[in-house]
């Protein structure tokens, strides 16, 4: 019974969200748009600067490959996971912009189902519009794959939408204690881009920024994705990437879980879910 | 049998995070209410209403003291509470504007659990109930105040809940669409519900209630049926409505501690009083003194309003 409930929550507020989401017509087409933008950006800066160079500077770096294929995975995976921290991120801080964060809270649904409905529209949502955008961007741009293990790279990319998703919830008990959580997540997706090297090989960075980039999931994500579609690389090759994204994905899931039961808890007691 | 029980709750709010300021909401509030009536929670802003509401309705946890709703301790038992209760908070928000009024409460009846089949009638009924037929399936943002308050109530309602808790439900309606609230409340505690309403309407917890309580400075400081807590206050309105110089009558009022009501150029003097004779003797002589002219005086029992403004020190 309880986990019938617990579905029919996660669907009703998926739903709730697609019923909201497709009013917004300029955010679809933004969703939409904006990874394109940002990848050609990246793309004709690289060529510009590096001219037809780049390959060999990539290679330098550990890849070996095309590096318009680098650029759009890193930007689609970066956007995906841009796309999560507002949806599943402010899963909870959403209502409170709605004024319905009380009435959420005071019915007996489990927040984590809540949450998870949240997530789990926020996944498909920003999933179809990474998928076009960068369908798009490869059709514009004319990059190359070298998939060899289409296995190993179905299972890069899912797992890296859960590092992009176990982030998302990992932030939203963060978000749910501000008033200011709209400024928050704005501020961290620069930085998710500098420290996940999605933009540039990770390696350029000093060592110590580095270990920064190795703490985020998502960095896993990528380097498994790239490496599986742009070296022909196998399960094998990534399976130690997968398996410690796998691990970073359920600390995070967790972290943001319980700090979302603590937030609720401190403000129950201290009369702060009614703020905006 | 008590359907709502609290005994010494308090609560104390800080103000900003690092601030030491804080605001004692609630100072040991005790409550009993009856099953199947209707108590009103009357007080001034900053009473401690809301801060009570909340609580009962899980949403605040109190520094001391308990409450039981439905039989279940409401910081214990909190899931247990939510199944019984339905809350109806003020205001125009707490809706998906975007959505239309049969998926808000399609959205609402599944965080309740209720099963599809018994949603969709559940919320057939609750359409018809609040008299939302025909505009259903039209996005709340269209609908009118009156109309987002109804559909509020019928949210309330949605699983069938032994409790309701009305906080303000009429705030900011014009009369015609507070009279339908008041009219669905009615109909709501016909059929047998216990329902706690918060109001700053004297008229309207005078006309719906079964029991009032004052509430103020965090405390209730009465209780009782409408017509027990008029008695409470003691005494009879007197009022004395007198025309002359500009400015003369209001200066009596304050003379008397009286309250002086001005409309076109009649002031109207009036003080819920012990003794009627002696107070309209004190008026009419130092109306005559100071060329005032007498134009009405009127002797009554003091409303629900004036107890409610004698008893809380006046308006804030």
């Amino acid at each position: 019974m309880n986990i019938v409930y617990h579905a029919r929550v996660i669907k009703a507020v998926a739903v709730r969200d697609f019923k909201i989401r497709i009013t917004y017509i300029p955010w679809i087409m933004n969703s939409l748009l904006q990874p394109i933008a940002w990848t050609l950006i990246l793309v004709y800066a690289y060529r510009s600067i590096m001219g037809p160079g780049s390959s060999e500077a990539l290679a330098a770096h550990g890849w070996a490959g095309d590096p318009v294929g680098f650029l759009i995975l890193g930007q689609v995976l970066l956007s995906l996971f841009n796309a999560l921290n507002w949806r599943a991120g402010m899963a909870i801080q959403r209502e409170r912009w709605y004024g319905t964060l009380e009435l959420i809270l005071q019915a007996p649904a489990s927040r984590i189902a809540v949450l998870a409905g949240s997530s789990l529209f926020g996944l498909v949502d920003a999933g179809w519009a990474s998928f076009l955008s960068a369908l798009a961007v490869i059709a514009l741009t004319g990059a190359t794959f070298n998939v060899a293990d289409p296995l190993a790279a179905v299972a890069s990319i899912l797992l890296a939408a859960v590092g992009a998703l176990s982030m998302g919830i990992g932030l939203a008990g963060l978000y749910v204690l501000t008033r200011s959580a709209g400024p928050i997540a704005v501020a961290i997706q620069h930085p998710t881009r500098f420290f996940t090297g999605s933009s540039f090989p990770l390696t350029i960075l000093p060592a110590v920024l580095q270990y920064v980039g190795y703490a985020i999931p998502l960095t896993y994500g990528l380097e498994a994705v790239r490496r599986t579609m742009l070296q022909g690389a196998g399960l094998g090759d990534v399976g130690p990437l997968l398996y410690r994204l796998l691990l970073l994905s359920i600390a995070s899931t967790m972290l943001g879980v319980a700090m979302v039961r603590w937030a609720e808890g401190v403000a129950r007691r201290n009369g702060w879910l009614h703020t905006f | 049998m008590y359907t709502i029980e609290a005994e010494g709750l308090e609560k104390e709010y800080r103000i900003g995070l690092l601030s030491k300021r804080r605001v004692k909401a609630l100072r040991g509030v005790s409550l009993r209410i009856q099953k199947g009536t209707l108590y009103s929670l009357l007080g001034p802003n900053g009473a401690g209403k809301t801060t009570l509401v909340k609580i009962l309705a899980t949403l605040l946890i109190p520094d001391a003291g308990w409450a039981r709703v439905a039989g279940f301790d409401v910081a214990r038992e909190a899931v247990e509470v939510r199944k019984r209760v339905g809350v109806v908070l003020g205001g125009e928000r707490a809706l998906y504007w975007r959505l239309t009024g049969w998926s808000n409460l399609w959205f609402f009846s599944q965080l309740y659990g209720i099963p599809p089949a018994e949603a969709r009638r559940r919320i057939r009924e609750l359409i018809e109930l609040v008299g939302l037929q025909g505009w259903e399936h039209v996005r709340v943002e269209n609908y009118s105040k009156g109309m987002k308050q109804r559909l509020h109530i019928a949210r309330g309602l949605l699983n069938d809940p032994e409790v309701l808790l009305l906080d303000e439900p009429t705030i900011g309606l014009d009369p015609a669409a507070a009279r339908e609230v008041r009219g669905l409340i009615r109909r709501i505690v016909a059929e047998g519900r216990t329902v706690l309403l918060t109001t700053h309407y004297m008229a309207e917890a005078e006309e719906l209630s079964d029991r009032v309580g004052i509430i103020s400075g965090g405390r209730i400081i009465a209780e009782g049926s409408p017509g027990e807590v008029k008695k409470i206050i003691g005494g009879r309105m007197v009022l004395v409505s007198l025309t002359g110089p500009p400015g003369e009558a209001s200066r009596l009022a304050a003379l008397l501690g009286a309250r002086a009501r001005s409309i076109d150029r009649v002031t109207t003097i009036e003080a819920v009083v012990e003794d009627e004779e002696e107070f309209i003797d004190k008026v009419l002589g130092e109306a005559l003194r100071r060329g005032l002219r007498v134009r009405r005086v009127e002797v009554r029992e003091p409303s629900l309003e004036e107890a409610f403004i004698k008893l809380t020190g006046g308006p804030r």
